[in-house]
Protein backbone atom coordinates (compact mmCIF):
# COMPACT_ATOMS: atom_id res chain seq x y z
CA UNK A 1 0.00 0.00 0.00
CA UNK A 2 2.77 2.29 0.63
CA UNK A 3 4.29 1.57 -2.65
CA UNK A 4 1.25 2.27 -4.28
CA UNK A 5 1.11 5.56 -2.43
CA UNK A 6 4.99 6.36 -2.96
CA UNK A 7 4.86 5.75 -6.64
CA UNK A 8 1.18 6.77 -7.73
CA UNK A 9 0.40 9.32 -5.23
CA UNK A 10 3.42 11.05 -4.49
CA UNK A 11 2.51 14.07 -2.88
CA UNK A 12 5.92 16.07 -3.06
CA UNK A 13 6.33 15.47 -6.64
CA UNK A 14 2.96 16.26 -7.33
CA UNK A 15 3.82 19.63 -5.55
CA UNK A 16 6.79 20.19 -7.50
CA UNK A 17 5.20 19.17 -10.66
CA UNK A 18 1.91 20.52 -10.82
CA UNK A 19 3.41 24.45 -11.72
CA UNK A 20 4.23 22.70 -15.23
CA UNK A 21 1.31 20.68 -15.02
CA UNK A 22 -1.54 23.21 -14.69
CA UNK A 23 0.77 25.29 -17.72
CA UNK A 24 -0.16 21.90 -19.61
CA UNK A 25 -3.83 22.23 -18.89
CA UNK A 26 -3.77 26.08 -19.82
CA UNK A 27 -2.62 24.75 -22.82
CA UNK A 28 -5.16 21.69 -23.56
CA UNK A 29 -7.83 24.38 -22.94
CA UNK A 30 -6.68 26.84 -25.45
CA UNK A 31 -6.57 24.07 -28.21
CA UNK A 32 -9.59 22.69 -27.33
CA UNK A 33 -11.83 25.35 -27.39
CA UNK A 34 -10.38 27.18 -30.56
CA UNK A 35 -10.15 24.16 -32.54
CA UNK A 36 -14.22 23.61 -31.18
CA UNK A 37 -14.76 27.48 -32.16
CA UNK A 38 -12.76 27.22 -35.56
CA UNK A 39 -14.16 23.61 -36.92
CA UNK A 40 -17.70 24.06 -36.06
CA UNK A 41 -17.45 27.83 -37.64
CA UNK A 42 -15.81 25.89 -40.91
CA UNK A 43 -18.47 23.49 -40.56
CA UNK A 44 -20.81 26.28 -41.21
CA UNK A 45 -18.85 28.15 -44.15
CA UNK A 46 -18.38 24.54 -45.86
CA UNK A 47 -22.42 23.34 -45.52
CA UNK A 48 -23.58 26.63 -46.31
CA UNK A 49 -21.30 26.54 -50.10
CA UNK A 50 -22.56 23.22 -50.61
CA UNK A 51 -26.08 24.35 -50.36
CA UNK A 52 -25.39 26.92 -53.60
CA UNK A 53 -23.91 23.86 -56.20
CA UNK A 54 -20.96 25.52 -57.18
CA UNK A 55 -19.87 23.45 -59.98
CA UNK A 56 -15.97 22.26 -59.21
CA UNK A 57 -16.14 23.63 -55.74
CA UNK A 58 -18.73 21.48 -54.79
CA UNK A 59 -16.69 18.30 -55.85
CA UNK A 60 -13.48 20.01 -53.83
CA UNK A 61 -15.42 20.23 -50.80
CA UNK A 62 -16.79 16.95 -50.80
CA UNK A 63 -12.81 15.78 -51.31
CA UNK A 64 -12.14 17.75 -48.58
CA UNK A 65 -14.88 16.72 -46.03
CA UNK A 66 -14.32 12.44 -47.03
CA UNK A 67 -10.17 13.32 -46.65
CA UNK A 68 -10.09 14.75 -43.27
CA UNK A 69 -12.62 12.61 -41.82
CA UNK A 70 -11.34 9.35 -43.39
CA UNK A 71 -7.81 10.13 -42.17
CA UNK A 72 -7.22 9.56 -38.36
CA UNK A 73 -6.39 12.57 -36.43
CA UNK A 74 -3.16 12.15 -35.53
CA UNK A 75 -1.72 11.45 -39.10
CA UNK A 76 -3.87 15.32 -39.87
CA UNK A 77 -1.99 16.89 -36.91
CA UNK A 78 1.52 15.17 -38.44
CA UNK A 79 0.91 15.84 -42.22
CA UNK A 80 0.55 19.61 -40.64
CA UNK A 81 3.14 19.86 -38.41
CA UNK A 82 6.02 18.52 -40.71
CA UNK A 83 4.31 19.59 -44.05
CA UNK A 84 3.56 22.67 -43.53
CA UNK A 85 6.92 24.07 -43.32
CA UNK A 86 7.53 22.59 -47.19
CA UNK A 87 4.97 26.23 -48.16
CA UNK A 88 6.83 28.62 -46.09
CA UNK A 89 4.63 28.24 -42.56
CA UNK A 90 6.20 27.44 -39.42
CA UNK A 91 4.42 26.31 -36.95
CA UNK A 92 4.37 25.74 -33.34
CA UNK A 93 3.21 22.63 -31.93
CA UNK A 94 0.49 24.14 -30.30
CA UNK A 95 -0.82 26.08 -33.22
CA UNK A 96 -0.35 22.77 -35.73
CA UNK A 97 -2.84 20.74 -33.54
CA UNK A 98 -5.46 23.52 -33.54
CA UNK A 99 -5.08 23.76 -37.35
CA UNK A 100 -5.40 20.03 -37.93
CA UNK A 101 -8.00 19.06 -35.09
CA UNK A 102 -10.29 22.06 -36.60
CA UNK A 103 -9.95 20.46 -40.01
CA UNK A 104 -11.01 17.52 -39.28
CA UNK A 105 -13.78 18.96 -36.90
CA UNK A 106 -15.08 21.59 -39.67
CA UNK A 107 -15.24 17.98 -42.00
CA UNK A 108 -17.26 16.16 -39.28
CA UNK A 109 -19.66 19.09 -38.70
CA UNK A 110 -19.98 19.79 -42.53
CA UNK A 111 -21.44 16.51 -43.23
CA UNK A 112 -23.94 17.31 -40.07
CA UNK A 113 -24.71 20.64 -40.99
CA UNK A 114 -25.00 19.33 -44.45
CA UNK A 115 -27.81 16.41 -43.47
CA UNK A 116 -29.58 18.52 -41.39
CA UNK A 117 -30.13 20.60 -44.07
CA UNK A 118 -30.92 17.59 -46.75
CA UNK A 119 -33.59 16.75 -44.29
CA UNK A 120 -35.43 19.97 -43.76
CA UNK A 121 -38.31 19.08 -46.25
CA UNK A 122 -38.89 20.56 -50.03
CA UNK A 123 -41.87 21.74 -48.58
CA UNK A 124 -40.22 24.67 -46.64
CA UNK A 125 -38.25 25.70 -49.33
CA UNK A 126 -41.10 26.35 -51.49
CA UNK A 127 -42.88 27.96 -49.30
CA UNK A 128 -40.60 30.48 -48.52
CA UNK A 129 -39.15 30.95 -52.38
CA UNK A 130 -43.18 31.44 -53.06
CA UNK A 131 -43.26 34.07 -51.21
CA UNK A 132 -40.66 36.09 -53.11
CA UNK A 133 -37.89 35.19 -50.74
CA UNK A 134 -34.32 35.11 -51.77
CA UNK A 135 -32.67 31.74 -51.97
CA UNK A 136 -29.45 32.93 -49.35
CA UNK A 137 -32.86 34.24 -47.13
CA UNK A 138 -34.72 31.22 -46.94
CA UNK A 139 -31.46 28.98 -46.03
CA UNK A 140 -29.97 31.44 -43.46
CA UNK A 141 -33.49 32.17 -42.23
CA UNK A 142 -35.61 28.91 -42.55
CA UNK A 143 -33.33 26.25 -43.15
CA UNK A 144 -29.99 27.19 -41.49
CA UNK A 145 -31.07 26.87 -37.78
CA UNK A 146 -33.41 23.85 -38.61
CA UNK A 147 -30.30 21.94 -39.71
CA UNK A 148 -28.24 23.39 -37.11
CA UNK A 149 -30.92 22.32 -34.50
CA UNK A 150 -30.81 19.01 -35.88
CA UNK A 151 -27.72 18.06 -36.04
CA UNK A 152 -26.92 18.81 -32.43
CA UNK A 153 -26.40 15.85 -30.69
CA UNK A 154 -24.26 14.07 -33.17
CA UNK A 155 -22.35 17.67 -33.39
CA UNK A 156 -21.59 17.32 -29.26
CA UNK A 157 -20.33 13.92 -29.49
CA UNK A 158 -18.50 14.43 -32.50
CA UNK A 159 -16.83 17.71 -30.83
CA UNK A 160 -16.13 16.10 -27.76
CA UNK A 161 -13.93 13.30 -29.31
CA UNK A 162 -12.30 15.57 -31.79
CA UNK A 163 -11.46 17.84 -28.59
CA UNK A 164 -9.89 15.05 -26.96
CA UNK A 165 -7.47 14.73 -29.93
CA UNK A 166 -5.80 17.54 -28.26
CA UNK A 167 -3.86 15.31 -26.90
CA UNK A 168 -2.58 14.03 -29.92
CA UNK A 169 -0.55 17.23 -29.42
CA UNK A 170 2.10 15.65 -27.33
CA UNK A 171 3.37 13.99 -30.50
CA UNK A 172 4.03 17.52 -32.48
CA UNK A 173 5.72 18.92 -29.36
CA UNK A 174 2.55 21.08 -28.28
CA UNK A 175 3.05 21.42 -24.28
CA UNK A 176 -0.15 20.28 -23.52
CA UNK A 177 -1.02 18.27 -20.21
CA UNK A 178 0.07 14.95 -21.65
CA UNK A 179 3.02 15.81 -22.86
CA UNK A 180 4.17 17.77 -19.44
CA UNK A 181 3.35 14.80 -17.52
CA UNK A 182 5.47 12.74 -19.24
CA UNK A 183 8.21 14.83 -19.35
CA UNK A 184 7.95 14.97 -15.72
CA UNK A 185 7.65 11.03 -15.23
CA UNK A 186 10.65 10.91 -16.72
CA UNK A 187 12.43 13.32 -14.96
CA UNK A 188 11.36 11.60 -11.42
CA UNK A 189 11.27 8.26 -12.64
CA UNK A 190 8.11 8.55 -11.05
CA UNK A 191 4.24 7.79 -12.63
CA UNK A 192 2.43 10.69 -10.30
CA UNK A 193 2.77 12.87 -12.73
CA UNK A 194 0.79 10.99 -15.00
CA UNK A 195 -2.08 10.11 -12.51
CA UNK A 196 -2.19 14.02 -12.01
CA UNK A 197 -1.73 14.83 -15.86
CA UNK A 198 -5.25 12.29 -15.81
CA UNK A 199 -7.30 14.24 -13.44
CA UNK A 200 -6.86 17.34 -15.08
CA UNK A 201 -8.04 15.97 -18.27
CA UNK A 202 -11.07 15.21 -16.42
CA UNK A 203 -11.42 18.37 -15.11
CA UNK A 204 -10.86 19.47 -18.70
CA UNK A 205 -13.56 16.89 -20.24
CA UNK A 206 -16.07 16.28 -17.58
CA UNK A 207 -17.09 19.68 -17.86
CA UNK A 208 -17.18 19.49 -21.83
CA UNK A 209 -19.48 16.29 -21.41
CA UNK A 210 -21.74 18.03 -19.05
CA UNK A 211 -22.11 21.01 -20.88
CA UNK A 212 -22.82 18.81 -24.53
CA UNK A 213 -26.19 17.11 -22.27
CA UNK A 214 -27.24 20.23 -21.30
CA UNK A 215 -27.32 21.56 -24.91
CA UNK A 216 -28.54 18.77 -26.39
CA UNK A 217 -31.60 19.05 -23.55
CA UNK A 218 -32.01 22.57 -24.15
CA UNK A 219 -31.58 22.77 -27.87
CA UNK A 220 -32.13 19.41 -29.81
CA UNK A 221 -35.16 19.40 -31.59
CA UNK A 222 -37.84 16.64 -30.05
CA UNK A 223 -39.57 13.82 -31.94
CA UNK B 1 -63.12 40.64 -70.85
CA UNK B 2 -60.95 39.19 -73.69
CA UNK B 3 -59.21 41.83 -74.61
CA UNK B 4 -57.56 42.96 -71.02
CA UNK B 5 -54.33 41.39 -70.92
CA UNK B 6 -54.73 37.79 -68.81
CA UNK B 7 -53.24 37.88 -65.24
CA UNK B 8 -51.49 34.61 -65.50
CA UNK B 9 -50.98 32.49 -68.86
CA UNK B 10 -49.46 29.18 -69.59
CA UNK B 11 -48.93 28.57 -73.08
CA UNK B 12 -47.83 25.50 -74.75
CA UNK B 13 -46.69 24.27 -72.06
CA UNK B 14 -45.18 21.09 -71.53
CA UNK B 15 -43.71 19.79 -68.21
CA UNK B 16 -41.39 15.65 -68.12
CA UNK B 17 -39.77 14.83 -64.82
CA UNK B 18 -37.29 12.62 -66.26
CA UNK B 19 -38.78 10.21 -69.24
CA UNK B 20 -42.15 10.70 -67.78
CA UNK B 21 -43.59 13.51 -69.70
CA UNK B 22 -46.63 15.35 -67.22
CA UNK B 23 -48.07 18.47 -69.21
CA UNK B 24 -49.08 18.34 -73.03
CA UNK B 25 -49.12 21.28 -74.39
CA UNK B 26 -50.91 23.63 -71.92
CA UNK B 27 -52.58 26.58 -72.85
CA UNK B 28 -54.25 28.11 -69.73
CA UNK B 29 -55.30 32.28 -68.78
CA UNK B 30 -56.33 33.02 -65.57
CA UNK B 31 -57.92 36.83 -65.78
CA UNK B 32 -58.02 39.45 -62.82
CA UNK B 33 -60.95 38.98 -60.86
CA UNK B 34 -61.43 34.80 -61.55
CA UNK B 35 -61.64 32.01 -59.91
CA UNK B 36 -60.22 29.06 -61.35
CA UNK B 37 -60.82 25.72 -60.64
CA UNK B 38 -59.16 22.80 -61.66
CA UNK B 39 -60.04 18.92 -61.08
CA UNK B 40 -59.12 15.72 -62.37
CA UNK B 41 -58.07 12.55 -61.18
CA UNK B 42 -54.62 12.46 -59.26
CA UNK B 43 -51.60 12.39 -61.75
CA UNK B 44 -53.92 14.08 -63.96
CA UNK B 45 -51.10 17.02 -63.93
CA UNK B 46 -53.19 19.50 -62.10
CA UNK B 47 -50.94 20.45 -59.05
CA UNK B 48 -47.99 20.58 -61.53
CA UNK B 49 -49.95 23.53 -63.82
CA UNK B 50 -50.98 25.25 -60.59
CA UNK B 51 -47.00 25.24 -59.72
CA UNK B 52 -45.88 26.10 -63.48
CA UNK B 53 -47.70 29.63 -62.48
CA UNK B 54 -45.18 30.63 -59.38
CA UNK B 55 -42.33 28.70 -61.56
CA UNK B 56 -41.93 26.12 -58.44
CA UNK B 57 -41.86 23.92 -61.63
CA UNK B 58 -40.07 24.84 -64.68
CA UNK B 59 -41.85 23.79 -67.93
CA UNK B 60 -39.53 21.57 -70.12
CA UNK B 61 -40.92 23.65 -72.89
CA UNK B 62 -43.81 26.67 -73.22
CA UNK B 63 -43.81 30.26 -71.74
CA UNK B 64 -45.23 31.60 -68.73
CA UNK B 65 -46.79 34.41 -68.26
CA UNK B 66 -47.78 37.28 -65.42
CA UNK B 67 -49.74 40.44 -66.47
CA UNK B 68 -47.24 39.97 -69.69
CA UNK B 69 -43.94 39.19 -67.87
CA UNK B 70 -42.42 36.02 -69.03
CA UNK B 71 -41.09 34.42 -65.95
CA UNK B 72 -38.64 32.22 -67.70
CA UNK B 73 -36.94 34.52 -70.01
CA UNK B 74 -36.94 36.82 -67.12
CA UNK B 75 -35.65 35.88 -64.10
CA UNK B 76 -34.72 38.27 -62.41
CA UNK B 77 -38.58 39.85 -62.09
CA UNK B 78 -39.39 36.19 -60.74
CA UNK B 79 -38.67 37.23 -57.48
CA UNK B 80 -41.11 40.39 -57.74
CA UNK B 81 -43.53 38.54 -59.03
CA UNK B 82 -43.70 35.69 -56.30
CA UNK B 83 -44.32 38.73 -54.04
CA UNK B 84 -47.53 39.37 -56.20
CA UNK B 85 -48.38 35.65 -56.17
CA UNK B 86 -49.50 33.99 -53.37
CA UNK B 87 -49.73 29.81 -52.26
CA UNK B 88 -51.14 28.30 -50.29
CA UNK B 89 -49.77 24.67 -50.02
CA UNK B 90 -51.86 20.99 -48.82
CA UNK B 91 -48.87 20.24 -46.47
CA UNK B 92 -48.99 23.73 -44.85
CA UNK B 93 -45.06 24.50 -44.87
CA UNK B 94 -45.35 26.38 -41.90
CA UNK B 95 -41.85 27.38 -40.91
CA UNK B 96 -41.92 25.44 -37.25
CA UNK B 97 -39.50 27.36 -35.52
CA UNK B 98 -41.22 30.35 -36.03
CA UNK B 99 -44.89 32.13 -34.61
CA UNK B 100 -47.96 32.29 -36.44
CA UNK B 101 -47.19 35.71 -36.55
CA UNK B 102 -43.56 35.12 -36.98
CA UNK B 103 -44.66 33.22 -40.14
CA UNK B 104 -46.82 35.36 -41.72
CA UNK B 105 -44.45 38.30 -40.87
CA UNK B 106 -41.37 37.15 -42.11
CA UNK B 107 -41.58 38.21 -46.13
CA UNK B 108 -43.01 41.69 -45.32
CA UNK B 109 -40.21 42.73 -43.48
CA UNK B 110 -37.66 40.96 -46.13
CA UNK B 111 -39.92 41.17 -49.26
CA UNK B 112 -41.87 44.02 -48.57
CA UNK B 113 -39.20 45.65 -46.61
CA UNK B 114 -41.85 46.54 -43.97
CA UNK B 115 -40.49 48.35 -40.72
CA UNK B 116 -40.83 45.82 -37.59
CA UNK B 117 -43.68 47.15 -36.25
CA UNK B 118 -45.62 47.90 -39.02
CA UNK B 119 -44.85 44.29 -40.34
CA UNK B 120 -46.05 42.86 -37.18
CA UNK B 121 -49.53 45.34 -37.44
CA UNK B 122 -49.86 43.91 -41.11
CA UNK B 123 -49.60 40.31 -40.00
CA UNK B 124 -51.70 40.60 -36.94
CA UNK B 125 -54.43 41.99 -39.43
CA UNK B 126 -54.08 39.09 -41.68
CA UNK B 127 -54.34 36.16 -38.64
CA UNK B 128 -57.33 38.53 -37.31
CA UNK B 129 -58.74 38.50 -41.07
CA UNK B 130 -58.89 34.25 -41.17
CA UNK B 131 -59.79 33.93 -37.61
CA UNK B 132 -56.43 33.36 -35.68
CA UNK B 133 -56.17 36.58 -33.75
CA UNK B 134 -55.72 35.05 -30.04
CA UNK B 135 -53.22 32.57 -32.07
CA UNK B 136 -50.82 34.92 -32.72
CA UNK B 137 -47.79 33.77 -30.42
CA UNK B 138 -48.82 30.18 -31.09
CA UNK B 139 -46.18 27.87 -32.79
CA UNK B 140 -47.05 25.85 -35.60
CA UNK B 141 -46.92 22.61 -33.65
CA UNK B 142 -49.47 23.83 -31.27
CA UNK B 143 -52.04 24.40 -33.94
CA UNK B 144 -54.75 22.15 -35.56
CA UNK B 145 -54.36 21.14 -39.31
CA UNK B 146 -56.88 23.93 -40.01
CA UNK B 147 -55.83 26.53 -37.76
CA UNK B 148 -51.94 25.87 -39.11
CA UNK B 149 -54.03 25.91 -43.08
CA UNK B 150 -55.44 29.44 -41.94
CA UNK B 151 -52.28 30.22 -41.02
CA UNK B 152 -50.49 29.11 -44.18
CA UNK B 153 -53.81 31.53 -46.19
CA UNK B 154 -52.91 34.73 -43.73
CA UNK B 155 -49.39 34.27 -44.69
CA UNK B 156 -50.16 34.11 -48.29
CA UNK B 157 -52.83 37.32 -48.23
CA UNK B 158 -50.62 39.49 -45.62
CA UNK B 159 -48.62 40.14 -49.03
CA UNK B 160 -51.74 41.61 -51.15
CA UNK B 161 -51.07 39.27 -53.96
CA UNK B 162 -52.69 39.77 -56.76
CA UNK B 163 -53.64 36.60 -56.78
CA UNK B 164 -53.69 33.36 -54.48
CA UNK B 165 -52.62 29.81 -55.91
CA UNK B 166 -54.35 27.43 -53.93
CA UNK B 167 -53.04 23.87 -54.33
CA UNK B 168 -55.33 20.78 -52.75
CA UNK B 169 -55.33 22.61 -49.60
CA UNK B 170 -57.90 21.02 -47.92
CA UNK B 171 -56.75 17.74 -49.17
CA UNK B 172 -54.41 16.92 -45.58
CA UNK B 173 -56.88 17.65 -43.26
CA UNK B 174 -59.52 15.65 -41.01
CA UNK B 175 -63.15 15.88 -42.70
CA UNK B 176 -64.41 18.39 -39.74
CA UNK B 177 -61.71 20.86 -39.92
CA UNK B 178 -62.65 21.22 -44.18
CA UNK B 179 -65.19 23.65 -43.64
CA UNK B 180 -63.47 26.40 -41.42
CA UNK B 181 -60.77 26.42 -44.32
CA UNK B 182 -63.46 26.28 -47.15
CA UNK B 183 -64.93 29.20 -45.24
CA UNK B 184 -62.00 31.28 -45.45
CA UNK B 185 -61.45 31.06 -48.98
CA UNK B 186 -65.00 31.67 -49.62
CA UNK B 187 -64.53 35.28 -48.09
CA UNK B 188 -61.89 35.86 -49.75
CA UNK B 189 -63.64 34.82 -52.94
CA UNK B 190 -66.32 37.37 -52.23
CA UNK B 191 -63.63 40.03 -51.26
CA UNK B 192 -62.71 39.79 -54.95
CA UNK B 193 -59.23 38.13 -55.41
CA UNK B 194 -58.31 36.31 -57.67
CA UNK B 195 -57.77 32.38 -57.32
CA UNK B 196 -56.66 29.65 -58.70
CA UNK B 197 -57.31 26.31 -56.95
CA UNK B 198 -56.94 22.95 -57.09
CA UNK B 199 -59.20 20.91 -55.34
CA UNK B 200 -60.83 17.30 -54.21
CA UNK B 201 -63.81 19.35 -53.05
CA UNK B 202 -66.62 19.19 -55.73
CA UNK B 203 -69.36 20.71 -54.26
CA UNK B 204 -67.42 23.59 -53.01
CA UNK B 205 -65.77 23.95 -56.76
CA UNK B 206 -69.03 24.41 -57.70
CA UNK B 207 -69.59 27.24 -55.16
CA UNK B 208 -66.94 29.00 -55.56
CA UNK B 209 -65.66 28.39 -59.58
CA UNK B 210 -65.91 31.21 -62.21
CA UNK B 211 -64.57 28.42 -64.33
CA UNK B 212 -63.72 24.82 -64.09
CA UNK B 213 -61.14 23.00 -65.69
CA UNK B 214 -61.31 19.60 -66.22
CA UNK B 215 -57.95 17.63 -66.78
CA UNK B 216 -56.88 14.17 -67.40
CA UNK B 217 -53.33 12.92 -68.21
CA UNK B 218 -51.57 16.30 -69.02
CA UNK B 219 -53.93 17.65 -71.01
CA UNK B 220 -57.34 20.05 -70.81
CA UNK B 221 -59.88 18.04 -71.44
CA UNK B 222 -62.53 20.74 -71.36
CA UNK B 223 -63.01 24.01 -69.35
CA UNK B 224 -66.17 26.48 -68.57
CA UNK B 225 -68.48 27.73 -66.10
CA UNK B 226 -69.05 25.96 -63.33
CA UNK B 227 -72.81 24.92 -63.67
CA UNK B 228 -72.27 23.91 -67.34
CA UNK B 229 -69.13 21.49 -66.19
CA UNK B 230 -70.75 19.92 -63.42
CA UNK B 231 -74.25 20.03 -65.13
CA UNK B 232 -73.66 19.09 -69.05
CA UNK B 233 -70.03 17.63 -69.55
CA UNK B 234 -69.47 18.05 -73.07
CA UNK B 235 -66.28 15.29 -72.59
CA UNK B 236 -66.87 11.61 -71.93
CA UNK B 237 -63.87 12.12 -69.60
CA UNK B 238 -65.71 14.63 -67.83
CA UNK B 239 -68.72 12.40 -67.53
CA UNK B 240 -66.97 10.09 -66.54
CA UNK B 241 -64.60 11.92 -63.66
CA UNK B 242 -68.29 13.16 -62.56
CA UNK B 243 -70.11 9.90 -62.38
CA UNK B 244 -67.35 8.23 -60.12
CA UNK B 245 -67.63 10.84 -57.60
CA UNK B 246 -71.14 10.72 -57.80
CA UNK B 247 -72.16 14.31 -59.05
Amino acid sequence: MDDIVRYFLNVEIAYATLPDLLRGFGVTVRMAVLAVILGIFGGLVIATLRAYRIPVLDQLLVVFMDFFRAVPSLVVLVMVYFGTPYIGLLLSGETATILGLALVLSAYAAEIFWTGIKTVPLGQWEAGLSTGLRFTEVLAIIVMPRAVRMGIPVLTNRTIAVAKGTAYGAIISAEEILSVSLSAQQTYANPTPLVLGALLYLLVFIPLVQASRWIERTYSIRH
Amino acid sequence: MSETQPLIQLRGVHKSFGLVQVLHGIDLEVHKGEAVVLIGSSGSGKSTVLRCMNLLEVPSSGSVLFSGIDLVANGSRLREVRGKLGMVFQSFNLYPHMTALGNVALALRRVKKLPRAEARRVATEALASVGLADKVSSYPAQLSGGQKQRVGIARAIALQPEAVLFDEPTSALDPELVGEVLDVMMRLREGGMTMVIVTHELSFARQIADRVVMMDSGRIVEQGPAEQIFENPTQDRTRQFMRNRGK
